[in-house]
């Protein structure tokens, strides 16, 4: 459930980029940030290790601005996707209101997203939150690397393995070009702040 | 989950939504004053450094002297950039021949170069002053990077030089004779204490006929903390799990004086060192092996006493 200020009439959504390490999820942030940074007029927070690689998580925040007298703030988190670094990711977890999953799309990697997906799916359970109730949209990154003549997973393989059950709304892209970074963003917030409206009627 | 299009609050989520990250006539990731990469040589060189920071191949290293040369011949007249592209060049052939091994400082270098690369290439007005002055910077980190991977090499180096300490034990354990027999003559022959062995073992080394004399007297203060040491030994029961005493003293003695019979044939002097000069060679030399062999298992005895402490702080 999203932090309500109801004094300060305010309201905190959290969305958090999950998924397996060096999926992209600090490059989609990174991406929002160098692209929009001019409109959202605030500082992306990033905590990395020796080689780059995220330690405790990203964090992007910026106000949607006032609507039906209550302040909108957005919050963007993302997850160290390293395997050893699951409590890390459970306590960034915490409060969350809506989830984008970064997937990526290179054969190599089929296996670990189907790790991280039941990773997520068990570290939301300890917040008794349910996968397939939550906002959450798949983002399958990478597909740049297709023209490089990597291979990669087709959309259909990646829908069957990861969206068979959830069907949740997904995007092809590349957080390194930018395409559908901004399109996923959107429909999480837009998906997050409706779900957030019902549970508050 | 996904909001009604009527519902004016979602409405109005959506048209927020537009206003920050809908499309625009500004070109994205540039403020004013900025040019776009997209349309920049630089383009291509970004892609390949961001993937390098995913995965090390040829391949990719390959392709980034390429683009380097590339963007070389486009900024051909720039010669603060064509520095930062060399700086790039060199760093990048580094990674390239050293892959996983890779000084872990060097990645971020390659990353914080070609930030400062594209700043200097791509912002319009930043002056001749302001160019050098990055330029210097990367230029530093470049030199402290250079040094810390020459110390890293002398280190390895020196660490190759000097054979671990347990292949050493491990040669002087297939000379010596069985641990049961000599534990006991060791001690006789006063051990030095375990924190000395280090000395000992570079007089053994070094050591030559010459200076075997000199020797002596270096070990001789040693001894008195030696013989302590060895009583505080004795007066401990044994915890040797792995050869428990099944001899009797003497027989062990007796044993031990076989075995160094065996090694050294029928040398038995144990002549004080000033009495060496009087020595024919063959005895002299005879008398340096007996020594040679003295510190063997004395260098033997600190390392049982050290594993015996091992046991018991397990």
């Amino acid at each position: 459930m999203a932090f309500v200020n109801l004094k300060k009439k305010e309201v905190q959504v959290k969305v958090v980029y999950y998924g397996p390490g060096r999926g992209g999820k600090t490059t989609n942030l990174e991406y929002i940030y160098n692209t929009f940074r001019s409109r959202i007029k605030t500082e992306m927070v990033t905590i990395k290790t020796h080689g780059d690689r995220t330690l405790f998580f990203d964090f992007l925040p910026f106000d949607l601005g006032t609507i039906q007298g209550y302040h909108i703030k957005i919050q963007l988190y993302t997850v160290p996707g390293q395997v050893k670094y699951n409590a890390t990711r459970r306590l960034v977890l915490r409060g969350v209101d809506g989830i984008v999953f970064v997937a990526d799309s290179m054969v190599m990697r089929r296996e670990s997203n189907g790790h991280s997906l039941k990773n997520l799916q068990e570290n939301l359970g300890t917040y008794k939150k349910d996968i397939f109730k939550i906002p959450l949209v798949l983002q399958y990154n990478k597909i740049d690397l297709g023209e490089q003549g990597i291979p990669l997973l087709s959309f259909e393989q990646l829908q069957k393995d990861l969206n068979a059950q959830l069907k949740v709304p997904s995007f092809q892209a590349s957080a390194l070009t930018g395409s559908n970074v901004t399109e996923t963003m959107r429909k999480i917030i837009s998906m997050t702040v409706a779900s957030l409206r019902a549970e508050l009627k | 989950m996904i909001g009604d299009k009527e519902d004016p609050v979602m409405a109005e989520v959506d048209k927020r939504l537009e206003k920050l990250f809908g499309e625009s006539d500004e070109s994205p990731g540039f403020g004013k004053g900025e040019r776009s990469i997209e349309v920049s040589p630089l383009w291509d060189l970004k892609a390949i450094i961001l993937s390098i920071d995913w995965e090390i191949t040829d391949e990719i290293m390959t392709r980034l002297t390429e683009q380097i040369g590339r963007a070389k011949n486009a900024y051909n007249e720039d010669k603060t950039i064509l520095l930062f592209l060399q700086l790039l060049d060199s760093v990048g052939k580094y990674i390239k021949i050293n892959k996983a091994d890779t000084h872990p400082d060097a990645i971020k270098l390659l990353n914080s170069v070609y930030t400062s690369l594209e700043k200097v290439a791509l912002s319009k007005g930043i002056s001749s002053a302001e160019k050098e002055k990055t330029l210097l910077f990367e230029i530093k980190r470049f030199k402290k990077l250079k040094e810390h991977i020459a110390l890293r090499k002398a280190e390895t180096s020196k660490r190759e030089e000097t054979p671990p300490l347990v292949s050493e034990r491990e040669v002087v354990r297939e000379e010596t004779p069985p641990l049961v027999s000599e534990r006991e003559v060791v001690r006789e022959e006063t051990p030095p204490p375990a924190l000395e062995r280090e000395v000992v073992r570079e007089e053994v080394t070094e050591m030559t006929p010459e200076i075997r004399v000199e020797a002596e007297g270096i070990e001789a203060p040693f001894r008195d903390e030696a013989a302590a040491f060895a009583d505080t030994l004795e007066e401990t029961p044994s915890h040797d799990d792995l050869e428990p005493d099944i001899l009797g003293k003497d027989q062990e003695i007796e044993l031990a004086a076989q075995e160094g019979d065996r090694l050294l044939g029928d040398v038995k002097d144990k002549a004080p060192a000033s009495e060496m000069s009087g020595m024919a060679p063959h005895e002299a030399f005879s008398y340096a092996l007996m020594e040679i062999k003295r510190t063997i298992k004395t260098e033997f005895e600190a390392l049982r006493a050290e594993l015996k402490l091992w046991r018991r702080e397990k």
